[in-house]
């Protein structure tokens, strides 16, 4: 039993692949109107500024209903099976929206989900029982309702939400033990890399497809935890702050293996995204070590930081220039070659040009650009 | 379902012969993954990281030898780049121009970044233009204008309207649109309002004369922001004035959906949708609404958000848009 219809999904994805055959050549555009022909009728996917308010007039929405039910909340019984009740209705009214305006991740059906996850935290937080002792109590109790969401809607967020109140739980109970807390590193790597393995695997299977997305958002999740725990800064800064240590942080044990973690991990996934051609992998490994670079520069600034950030930024612009020539051909299954501009391209590159405006002019005393503290409003000072 | 697969169900369902399927099968085999907005964001954030670090160099090393030797080489990478944007780029056409040198937009870029860094160094260290600090923001803000339209580059246009928005004393970065302006302030508001009436009018006319199409886009989007910013703040600032505020706040929003239409923009939309939402609101439970209980308050949010989800879902119908 799947929330969404599983035809629609693959439907989308065949005519994915036939416009993109289309565009290289390899099929006519009459075959590709046979095959979108066939292959409907597709879900709803709104563009992402639509998407984007859907969402918020959901949410908008959602909340005001929940107000309606206040004035009812007099009781114990409608404090805790109030907001489950109400989370049922929503379920009820998403699977019917799911089916008559064949929603798929369109912002609406993300925003119910969430409510829906929100609105049973009152009775969870009763059967946890916990006065606030143990907190990873309240991640176990709600670990089945978010387990039955994963498997019936494949949602991203929860999942990768469900992801981290497992390693919430892991890293709680490991708290507990003496040893737990001082191999706190490796058991979160450890758990990170399982649930990476896992998802690893289970994506070469066919029946992955209908969780696609949500597997995607988890291996990036689990990739960036696993990086996380083993850098030098966290473990160290992780350590000060359980411990409730005093700033300046005291070196760790094992510093050793910690530093070179740092470094190994992003030249892994590095080797990993030049393997198996992953972009996913690729940028996360250009992250993971630019954030090691900072790490190393934190705890030893062998030059000032800000010749640091100008000749980063300086080899940065030679690599990426010399990787746009070397990659006019595919190379080793990469290619860089312009796309059409989407309205996302254009704005981005609207943006970006006003926030690096502003920060090449942060200057003590200059003409702030972009700050708007000269011209006194268009009168004082200005000529 | 792998391609593989499909491909046989294709095969199989008479969609595609199978010498094509073989060319498909070979082709998702090799097909390439692209790196085009990896490096292009990679090549932003290098060269923010190179401009910002270099923009404070500059002032950290006053007095020392090393300094004029920095100034003389981002003065040389200045005039390098000009020169490479003067010597290379195609000449000036009204309508759309693509440039065919080879990273000419982000030399442009660099040079004009360069530029605002030297100029704000000139000014510290030298006081180039005294106090007359709108001198120092007007004049990269005509020569960005210039260069935007000339070599038909919207990044440098965006550089232009944000210069020239600090010359009135505003802020147009997005980022920083609600932190450094005073929504709260008359003045700020007025002349926020001005600016963007100005630049949105200009523009139009600009349009209308065939100029630079496209460049509509970037100036609705940060002058007219910018404009349908102040007049919230002016509704909720200046109780006297909402109701014409509200309909200055009412155009801003119809204009942004006309050009939602005209640039098939989806951004547009949804700004002008929640502008109207917020504005719309705001008035009813300011003047008709007041004292009103809360379960009819919440009636309304009910209401109209399911009736703007409506919308969303059937703008498509609405707009007569494919």
């Amino acid at each position: 039993m799947k929330a969404y219809n599983e035809t629609l999904l693959k439907n989308e994805w065949v005519q994915k692949l036939a416009q993109d055959w289309t565009q290289k050549k390899l099929i006519t555009q009459p075959q590709r109107e046979n095959i979108d022909k066939v292959y409907s009728p597709l879900p709803y996917r709104p563009n992402w500024f639509i998407w984007i308010g859907l969402f918020i007039f959901t949410i908008l929405g959602l909340s005001a209903a929940t107000v309606i039910f206040l004035p009812i909340i007099d009781t114990q019984f409608a404090e805790t099976f109030l907001g489950p009740i109400y989370g049922l209705g929503v379920l009820f009214f998403l699977n019917f929206l799911i089916k008559d305006r064949r929603l798929h991740f369109s912002g609406i059906d993300n925003a119910m989900l969430y409510a829906i996850v929100l609105s049973f935290a009152p009775l969870i937080m009763q059967i946890a029982d916990l006065n606030y002792q143990a907190p990873w109590l309240l991640g176990l109790a709600y670990l089945p309702l978010l387990l039955f969401l994963i498997y019936y809607y494949g949602e991203p967020l929860i999942t990768v939400g469900t992801f981290l109140t497992g390693l919430f739980i892991v890293a709680s109970l490991a708290m507990e033990f003496v040893w737990g807390k001082l191999l706190l590193p490796f058991i979160a790597m450890l758990y990170a890399g399982a649930v990476w393995y896992f998802v690893h695997q289970f994506l070469k299977k066919e029946q992955s497809f209908y969780w696609k997305t949500a597997l995607e958002w988890t291996h990036i999740a689990a990739l960036s935890v696993f990086y996380a725990a083993g850098n030098y800064f966290v473990v160290r800064e992780g350590n000060a702050a359980l411990n409730d240590l005093p700033d300046p942080s005291p070196e760790v044990a094992l510093a050793g293996i910690f530093w070179l973690l740092t470094f190994v991990i992003p030249l892994l996934y590095l080797y990993a995204a030049i393997h198996w051609k992953s972009l996913t992998f690729l940028v996360l490994g250009s992250i993971a070590l630019l954030a090691s670079l900072i790490t190393l520069h934190y705890y030893y600034p062998f030059i000032p930081g800000d010749w640091a950030t100008a000749l980063l930024g300086l080899a940065g612009v030679v690599l990426v220039v010399w990787l746009m020539r070397y990659l006019k051909e595919i190379k080793n299954g990469f290619i860089y070659k312009p796309e059409a501009d989407s309205e996302l391209a254009i704005l981005a590159g609207n943006i970006i040009a006003t926030e690096i405006g502003q920060s090449a002019t942060d200057s003590p005393q200059g003409p702030k650009f972009g700050g708007g503290d000269f011209g006194g409003g268009g009168s004082g000072e200005g000529y | 379902m792998n391609k593989s697969l499909l491909l046989d169900e294709l095969e199989q369902k008479g969609l595609l012969e199978s010498e094509r399927r073989v060319l498909i099968e070979e082709y998702e085999k090799r097909k390439p993954v692209s790196l085009f907005v990896f490096l292009r964001t990679l090549l932003y954030v290098s060269i923010s990281a190179f401009v910002g670090g270099v923009g404070v160099l500059i002032y950290q090393n006053i007095d020392t030898i090393g300094h004029s030797v920095l100034i003389g080489l981002i003065a040389l990478a200045t005039a390098g780049s000009f020169f490479y944007v003067f010597k290379n780029g195609v000449g000036y056409r009204p309508e759309k121009v693509e440039q065919s040198a080879p990273y000419f937009d982000v030399v442009l870029l660099l040079g004009c970044l360069l530029f605002l860094a030297l100029e704000g160094y000139l000014q510290y260290q030298y006081e180039l233009f005294g106090t007359r600090y709108g001198l120092a923001v007007m004049i990269p803000a005509i020569y960005f204008f210039f260069l935007a339209y000339r070599f038909d580059h919207q990044g440098v246009l965006s550089l232009a309207i944000t210069a020239l928005a600090s010359w009135v004393g505003l802020t147009a970065t997005p980022s920083k649109l609600l932190v450094e302006n005073d929504f709260s302030d008359p003045e700020v508001i007025r002349n926020a309002i001005i600016f963007g009436v100005v630049m949105l009018v200009g523009s139009w006319l600009l349009k209308k004369q065939g100029i630079k199409a496209h460049f509509m886009y970037t100036y609705v989007l940060l002058a007219g922001t910018l404009y349908l910013l102040a007049c919230l703040g002016g509704m909720f600032n200046q109780e006297r004035w909402e109701l014409a505020f509200g309909l200055l706040l009412g155009v801003g929003c119809w204009y942004f959906y006309k050009n939602a239409l005209e640039e098939k923009s989806l951004l547009f939309l949804l700004l002008s949708t929640v502008f109207a939402y917020t504005g719309i609101t705001y008035l009813l439970f300011n003047t008709m609404f007041d004292g009103l209980i809360d379960a009819i308050a919440s009636l309304y949010f009910l209401a109209t958000a399911a009736g703007i989800v409506w919308f969303f879902l059937t703008y498509k119908k609405i707009l007569g848009k494919k």
